[in-house]
């Protein structure tokens, strides 16, 4: 049976007889609730099956980091983003994404992904660091900081060469 | 499309702020640029229409439109 809880005639919470699924108005103060990320239902609804906790994307970038810099783009190099205020092309390669609100501390997670046309497909990112010591393939985390993170591109055929990519990547997960 | 530019170790660095970011490119600035550093607010059409050479990049920061805080 459907229905409502009310507390001084205010809506809180309504019961969805289909689904026998309770929700919260969304006017309800929540503030003084406590809520559990990996209730059942919560996980259910994100479709995380199993027992593995789930843990939250705090930041995310799609842009474009190289013709959109330059000449004269009428978009955006930013495709979307999550969390980010901007991001900065320092050269070659190298980018440097800011957040919008930092990331609680500096030991989180980054996933990064890069790619071009053929012959380079992917290629794996290093973090922070001068272009100069930096082999295709490495992962360093010097500018990974609560404000920012920087993700360098090494061309996968050449040692300490810096190269752009059409499609970057970037998660934060912490 | 309005940028920015700043002065880094070697070049110039290009800020592009994010479409759905709030606040204004040069709150933006204020926040994203280095501390003390001086930044460029520029049209996209400014910048070199070439990138071979990006890494050679330079522009004169002598009168800035601001400084990141």
């Amino acid at each position: 049976m459907a229905g409502t809880l009310r507390v001084g005639g205010k809506v809180l919470a309504t019961h969805n007889s289909e689904t026998d699924e309770i929700s919260l108005d969304s006017a309800t103060n929540t503030s003084n609730m406590s809520f559990d990320a990996n209730h059942a239902g919560i996980k259910s609804a994100l479709n995380a099956s199993g027992d593995a906790p789930i843990y939250a994307c705090r930041a995310w970038v799609n842009f474009d980091g190289t013709n959109a810099f330059s000449p004269n783009p009428s978009t955006s190099a930013i495709r979307d983003s999550g969390n980010v205020s901007s991001i900065n092309e320092n050269a070659t390669g190298n980018y440097q994404i800011n957040f919008d609100t930092p990331i609680p501390h500096d030991n989180y997670a980054v996933a990064v992904f890069g790619s071009n046309e053929a012959p380079y497909n992917i290629a794996l990112p290093t973090f922070g660091g001068p272009e100069g010591s930096s082999p295709a393939g490495a992962a360093r985390s010097t500018y990974q900081q609560t404000g920012s993170v920087r993700v360098y591109f090494t061309d996968p055929t050449g040692y300490n060469t810096a190269s752009d990519r059409e499609t970057v990547t970037v998660a934060i997960f912490c | 499309m309005k940028l920015a530019i700043f002065p880094n170790e070697t070049t110039i660095s290009v800020l592009v702020p994010a479409p759905n970011c709030e606040l204004t490119l040069e709150q933006i600035c204020a926040k994203d640029v280095p501390t003390g550093v001086p930044y460029l607010i520029i049209d996209s059409s400014e910048l070199p229409a070439d990138r071979e050479f990006r890494d050679a990049w330079q522009a004169d920061f002598s009168n800035p439109d601001g400084y990141g805080a």
